[in-house]
């Protein structure tokens, strides 16, 4: 599975490529902001994408609504603060599969890969 | 006010330890020395409350966090360490503006720098400070707030009018 990550935190980027390693996803491509994640969409296809729910600039319903159209059967999972709900919702109009509350244990971000694997699997 | 805003940030740092480090957290009386080489977080207040809450983690205790939560044993640099506390920070702002509703606190993204901690006017706002104690070494809290003007301001008018 092709997984591209979107978050402006290194840290959390690393935590999440570790559990998506975990889960068996071996092409694992990184962005700090929406733009750059946009530039290598041009190059990459992605199965799955784990996007930052308070990305700078462009903006996290942004980038999903961007992302939608160019790839409509792709799961992408939203990872939220717990106190950015207006922007959470914007993000789930704009057509997040799953979303995950900061802080989360890897066995939460799991479950929610698996969520979102399994509607990508029913979908297809 | 100052007691909802420190069990709320309490409450906040437990749930964060235990859900990215799996460890215990908790809160003792402030005894620690700071030192330059310690990283700051500061994030201002504002709404039904307004002040400042600063965070200090020694640069050991943040360089074990980022082993945990990571599993990296590399040295970070000092960028990394900027993140770790700027995304740690922005989560306990996160739990307690949660816990606290957002009506009562809106919030800055944090600051975070390398240095010494500010010190606050005594008779200025309300004050407390803490240390969260953990297996990876303590963070200190130092939380100021006091009611926003337009409330003290509304205060007045109502004991005038009575």
């Amino acid at each position: 599975m092709k997984t591209l990550i979107v978050d402006d935190s290194k840290m959390i980027r690393g935590i999440e490529r570790t559990v998506l390693a975990t889960f068996g996803c071996k092409e694992i491509v990184e962005s700090s902001n929406a733009a750059d994640a946009l530039r290598l969409l041009q190059s990459f296809e992605p199965d799955l994408a784990v996007v930052d729910g308070s990305l700078a600039g462009e903006g996290s319903a942004e980038f999903i609504r961007a992302f939608r159209q160019k790839f409509p059967r792709a799961a992408v999972i939203l990872v939220t603060a717990q106190t950015d709900q207006a922007s959470a919702v914007e993000a789930i109009k704009a057509g997040v599969t799953a979303y995950l509350v900061k802080p989360f244990t890897p066995d939460l971000l799991m479950q929610r890969i698996e969520e979102a694997c399994g509607r990508l699997t029913r979908a297809a | 006010m100052i007691h909802q805003v420190k069990t709320a940030i309490v409450e906040s740092i437990a749930e964060l330890y235990d859900r990215m480090f799996s460890l215990d957290a908790d809160a003792v009386s402030a005894d620690t020395s700071p030192e330059e080489s310690d990283l700051i977080s500061e994030t201002r207040l504002s709404g039904a409350t307004e002040g400042t809450v600063s965070i200090r983690f020694p640069r050991s205790t943040a360089r074990r966090l980022r082993a945990l939560a990571t599993g990296a044993e590399e040295d970070p640099s000092d960028a990394d360490l900027i993140d770790l506390v700027n995304e740690l920070t922005e989560m306990i702002v996160a739990g307690m503006r949660g816990r606290l509703g957002p009506a009562v606190v809106s919030a800055s993204r944090p600051t975070v720098r390398f240095g010494l901690p500010r010190t606050h006017d005594a008779a200025g706002p309300q004050h407390d400070r803490w240390t969260m104690a953990s297996d990876c070494g303590g963070i200190d809290i130092d939380a100021a707030i006091r009611s926003a003007p337009s409330l003290r301001f509304g205060n007045n008018q109502n004991r005038a009018a009575a």
